[in-house]
């Protein structure tokens, strides 16, 4: 039990050097946020806001259009996420589990599709949308996430299928589950983890992708919260307090939906853990 | 199901289109002849300028002498590489939603030789460009056609701490050297850390500030006919030198060869040098109370030049001009707004809110000159052009900066930086650099 | 089943094993088995080739009888109706923008009002490439730098993921919190807020080193600090992905097996190390992976952080790439660098997966 409690202390104590590493950038950017504009230059910096104030913000949403680019980026991101996991639930089973030919082929090309760099994407995908007509819009976005993200969620969600014991469906097949519901029912909640860490990324690469939104959504009102921050300021100001105030706001709803679904987030960590 | 159902519904049409997209996109550009009315809906695509509003200031104007035409201002990303691969994106690919939109006094030729800019001089009396300085209308040229108007106007300015030369009882360096010294006796007195900020980091920025010292000098980097590089000179490696001297001296902070705009600004704002050369827009923003920690001590004068050469030293042009966008479908309306814009009232807008105008005739306006001292300084002063006529500029642009700035980094000696800066420019200049 | 390890990575590299890595359900010989309930199996594409002879050459296709049962081919069909939706939407976005930018790097392309227009072939582009100097740097740079940082992220976020891992609890979640917030930042912000910190004037980082050393340290200023400086920003922003990756597989994994190696008497580190890490080997193969295509594509960053400088010290080459395309508008060039690094990285991940496999293949042989 001794040797239990020492590496207790020493796991917190590691977990609490991680949080301080991670951490301490986070601070900065929340703190310079509350700063005016001599402070943030301020040599050598202030800890602590001197004259903490919320002007930053207000110029984010006041004078720009931050709400609106908020708004966009949750919903894209979201439906993009949404459209992302299922198609690759079904069909990283399928790779995983049902009787496919080509599979490696498949999965190798996926690779090479979600490893083409943006850059060289962006610029034919803007004569695509403009074809059918989807250039400014929520769904020309969504559709193109969606597409550069299922390859990696397929490679995600295949691996963990394989670790999910053939018992399972096996069983629900012999109690005469149809596919579709032996799929819904008993292999995803056995890959919550993996559902779990696929929505995530999906999500945050949605969230974060700048390129591809900034070619395809130049109207004000379709602009995402990436495309919307590079607008702050003007060509030889960096208003880094502006900005910060606006990455803060952005990082929010992540930390709050971890929070706040807390229980949730760990159970699908852990519950579906396989107990061999 | 369903989702699935309508996410494969929704693919087909993209994939008919891939099918029929082919290489060639063919979109019949805009009959240059045929302009269409005076009239309607436009949009205008720019970086934000000036003080907080006034891109919405000029159009509120505009409106009320034309309210025929409606301007709608669509904000560009703040990083000029950035919204040059937006604006390459969409009229490549064909879409005229975008008008008019403002684009970097050094763009003209590469985008005359792209086609992303429509020729102006049919639509245009010939006497229009006259309003102009003859320099700055040069530089919007292609192949002999205007590509561009010039909307408004920068200048490289010196800045300097008024109360610190007072104190010492030094007067306004009117030579590199001298300022070098000037900044080393008062950083010795511990009054400021640095001696002089300016922008020499890894970008474009870095060219304009070399293109101002080796003018300054005596010395170019491209020939006037754009055939060869005139890189390894006496006066290139005598400024070479000079500014690794300052660097070893303290004069400059290690930390430059980072510094953009910005950053010198805000060392310079902060109290933390003597010197800062800047762009016109330095001068309100070191004297603003608000951001500024040294505002009313800030005073501005021509750029320096090497002992022995003339003074004051050239300034590099800066600024931006109207372009149009080839497929726009209100090119009427759209000469309309560029010939307002470049007009007497919207150039005094411009003047009257600390941004320099490029129309002679209000640049060399006495009463708005006693005003403001920036539009004063930028009516003197000798001007200098990078050499952005040619329209592989930007590879010329970066053989000179990522040469210079790995010199003053340390990476490699002045000498094999100017030879290796030299052999970038001459593939540059011979189409073969990357 | 308990002691069988969770089979990992689809073998691209090895072959065609992916066919069947000894996981497809075994449906075919599954004596009392009820046919599926139709449905789904009727919405997908037919089977095709159903004649060729399955499992392919593979050493793992022992557990397939030779031939396809009615059923299994059925099977097959209702695995065409759960893959085609998700491949489908994924080809006719990506499909056309590849192809389309392959093409451009083989062609004179011309950009002007009227579009790209594409003419002629050529390998002229690529030719460019490979004589220049500025592309071999940044093929050499953006190689060094993922191998340095997905190193680097690899241990890290292994070692977090187990400090997690032991956590359990409360701490975990607030500990998953926090760490998914760089991860969710936006790279171009997270950039400025590095530049921010390491801003040799003002920034706090600068401060710091000088209340240390006594002498600022100049973070941007010179190559070597640079590159140091940038990787590090960029391990702190992706580290949390490997080690959630690493967490989510260290969950899956039967505890049992780590309890059967200490009653052998095996202390903790040789525990982890001879029987958790190779079971580990799916999810460390997947964050690796996704990790290298990341770091070999990285742009953001040094396009805030650095401008790719001082010099060319930290340019990559998908900043090369875009200074290329939409600095210097030359699309074909452009193109033929983008092309060139997928093919790069593709041979590269090839390579990772097969040299991965078979070192952890040792090791497991070894338990």
């Amino acid at each position: 039990m001794r040797i239990g409690r020492v590496r207790l202390t020493w796991t917190h104590l590691a977990a609490l050097l991680i949080a301080a590493f991670v951490a301490a950038p986070l601070y900065w950017m929340a703190a310079s946020s509350l700063k005016g504009p001599e402070e943030i230059g301020a040599n050598p910096p202030d800890l602590w806001p001197p004259n903490a104030t919320f002007e930053n913000y207000r110029q984010a949403f006041v004078d720009n259009n931050f709400g609106t680019y908020l708004v966009n980026s949750v919903l894209v991101s979201v439906v993009a996420t949404t459209l992302v996991l299922s198609l690759s639930a079904f069909a990283g089973y399928a790779l995983a589990r049902l009787p496919l030919r080509g599979k490696a082929p498949i999965m190798v090309a996926l690779l090479m599709i979600s490893l083409f760099p943006t850059i060289a994407l962006a610029a034919p995908l803007f004569l695509l949308m403009r074809d059918i007509g989807w250039l400014n819009s929520y769904q020309g976005l969504i559709l193109v996430y969606t597409a550069l993200n299922v390859p990696f969620a397929v490679w995600i969600l295949r691996n963990f299928f394989l670790g999910i014991p053939k018992e399972m469906e096996e069983v629900a097949w012999v109690d005469g589950a149809s596919p579709v519901r032996t799929v819904l029912s008993v292999i995803l909640p056995q890959a919550r983890p993996g559902m779990f860490t696929a929505a995530i990324f999906t999500f945050t690469a949605c969230w974060t992708e700048f390129l591809i939104a900034l070619t395809l959504n130049t109207a004000d009102r379709f602009r995402t919260m990436p495309v919307g921050l590079a607008l702050f300021g003007s060509q030889f100001t960096v208003p880094y307090g502006t900005i910060f105030a606006a990455a803060t706001v952005s990082v929010l709803p992540i930390a709050l939906l971890v929070l706040v679904f807390r229980r949730a987030v760990v159970s699908g960590l852990t519950a579906g853990a396989v107990k061999g | 199901m369903s989702i699935r159902r309508a996410a494969a519904l929704c693919a087909v049409p993209v994939l008919l289109a891939a099918a029929a997209c082919g290489s060639g996109v063919g979109s019949a550009t805009v009959d240059p002849r045929d302009v269409g009315p005076a009239s309607g809906a436009i949009t205008w695509y720019a970086i934000n300028f000036g003080p907080e509003g006034l891109p919405q200031k000029l159009i509120d104007a505009f409106e009320k002498k034309h309210p025929e035409i409606s301007v709608t201002y669509q904000a560009a990303p703040n990083n000029t590489d950035t919204m040059r691969a937006t604006l390459t994106t969409e009229i490549s690919g064909g879409s005229g939603s975008i008008d008019v939109f403002n684009g970097d006094l050094i763009w003209p030729a590469q985008f005359g030789r792209s086609e992303l800019a429509m020729p102006l001089d049919e639509h245009l009396p010939d006497d229009f460009w006259d309003r102009y300085p003859e320099q700055r209308s040069e530089l919007t040229e292609y192949r002999g056609d205007h590509v561009a108007a010039p909307l408004y106007a920068d200048a490289g300015f010196l800045y300097y701490r008024k109360d610190l030369l007072e104190k010492h009882d030094l007067p306004v360096p009117r030579t590199w050297e001298e300022l070098a010294k000037t900044a080393r006796t008062i950083q010795d007195a511990g009054d400021a850390k640095y001696g002089y900020v300016g922008q020499w980091a890894n970008y474009e920025g870095l060219s304009v500030n070399w293109t101002e010292m080796t003018a300054a000098a005596g010395g170019r980097s491209v020939s006037d006919d754009h055939e060869s590089c005139t890189m390894e000179t006496q006066e290139n490696r005598r400024v070479l030198d000079f500014m690794r001297g300052m660097l070893d001296d303290e004069v400059a902070p290690s930390a430059i060869t980072s510094f953009q705009e910005p950053q010198s600004l805000q060392t310079f704002v902060e109290g933390d040098a003597v010197f800062h050369r800047n762009w016109a827009h330095g001068f309100g923003e070191s004297n603003n109370p608000e951001i500024s920690a040294v505002a009313g001590k800030v005073g501005i004068a021509p750029l320096p030049t090497f002992e022995g050469e003339d003074h004051p030293g050239p300034s590099a042009m800066g600024g931006w001009n109207l372009m149009v966008n080839p497929h726009s479908e209100s090119v009427g309306a759209v000469l309309t707004f560029i010939k307002w814009m470049t007009g007497d009232e919207a150039q005094r807008m411009l003047a009257e809110n600390a941004v320099l105008p490029t129309v002679s005739d209000v640049l060399n306006d006495k009463e708005l000159q006693r005003d403001d001292p920036v539009l004063a300084a930028a009516a003197e002063v000798p001007m200098v052009a990078r050499p952005a006529l040619f329209p592989r500029y930007a590879q010329v642009s970066y053989g000179m900066f990522t040469n210079i700035n790995g010199s003053l980094a340390g990476t490699t000696p002045p000498g094999a930086a100017l030879r290796a800066a030299c052999d970038d420019i001459e593939r540059a200049l011979e189409g073969n650099a990357l | 089943m308990s002691d069988t390890p969770p089979e990992g990575t689809p073998s691209a590299a090895a072959g065609p094993p992916g066919e069947d890595d000894g996981h497809t359900l075994a449906y075919g010989r599954s004596r009392h088995h009820p046919p599926p309930r139709g449905g789904p199996a009727e919405v997908g594409q037919p089977a095709e080739a159903a004649g060729q002879p399955p499992g392919g050459p593979g050493g793992r296709s022992r557990l397939r009888p030779p031939q396809r049962s009615v059923l299994e081919r059925r099977f097959a069909r209702l695995g065409w109706a759960f893959a085609l939706p998700g491949l489908f939407v994924v080809l006719a976005v990506t499909l056309f923008p590849i192809v389309f930018s392959v093409a451009m790097s083989l062609s004179d392309v011309d950009v002007s009002a009227g579009g790209f227009s594409l003419s002629g072939f050529t390998t002229g582009h690529y030719g460019l490439l490979l004589g220049s100097e500025r592309w071999r740097h940044a093929l050499v740079f953006t190689v060094l730098y993922t191998i340095g940082t997905v190193v680097a992220e690899l241990i890290l976020g292994t070692l977090i993921a187990l400090v997690l891992e032991r956590l359990g609890g409360v701490g975990r979640s607030w500990m998953m919190a926090l760490l998914l917030l760089p991860w969710a930042m936006i790279t171009v912000v997270s950039a400025q807020l590095w530049a921010y910190m390491y801003n040799g004037v003002y920034g706090i980082l600068t401060a710091a080193s000088e209340s240390v050393t006594g002498e600022p340290v100049q973070f941007l200023g010179t190559r070597f600090p640079a590159i140091i400086s940038m990787a590090v920003a960029d391990v702190w922003k992706t580290t949390p992905f490997v080690a959630i990756i690493v967490l989510a597989g260290l969950m899956m994994l039967p505890t049992d097996v780590t309890e059967a190696a200490r009653v052998d008497g095996a202390g903790a580190w040789t525990a982890f190390w001879r029987v958790r890490l190779p079971l580990l080997r799916p999810a460390l193969t997947i964050a690796v992976l996704f990790r290298i295509l990341q770091a070999f594509g990285i742009f953001d960053l040094p396009f805030v952080l650095t401008g790719g400088g001082p010099g060319d010290a930290t340019e990559s080459l998908a900043l090369l790439g875009w200074h290329v395309m939409f600095t210097n508008l030359d699309f074909g060039p452009g193109a033929a660098v983008a092309a060139s690094t997928a093919a790069l990285v593709l041979v590269g991940c090839l390579l990772f997966l097969r040299a991965f496999r078979s070192q952890v293949g040792e090791e497991e042989a070894g338990t």
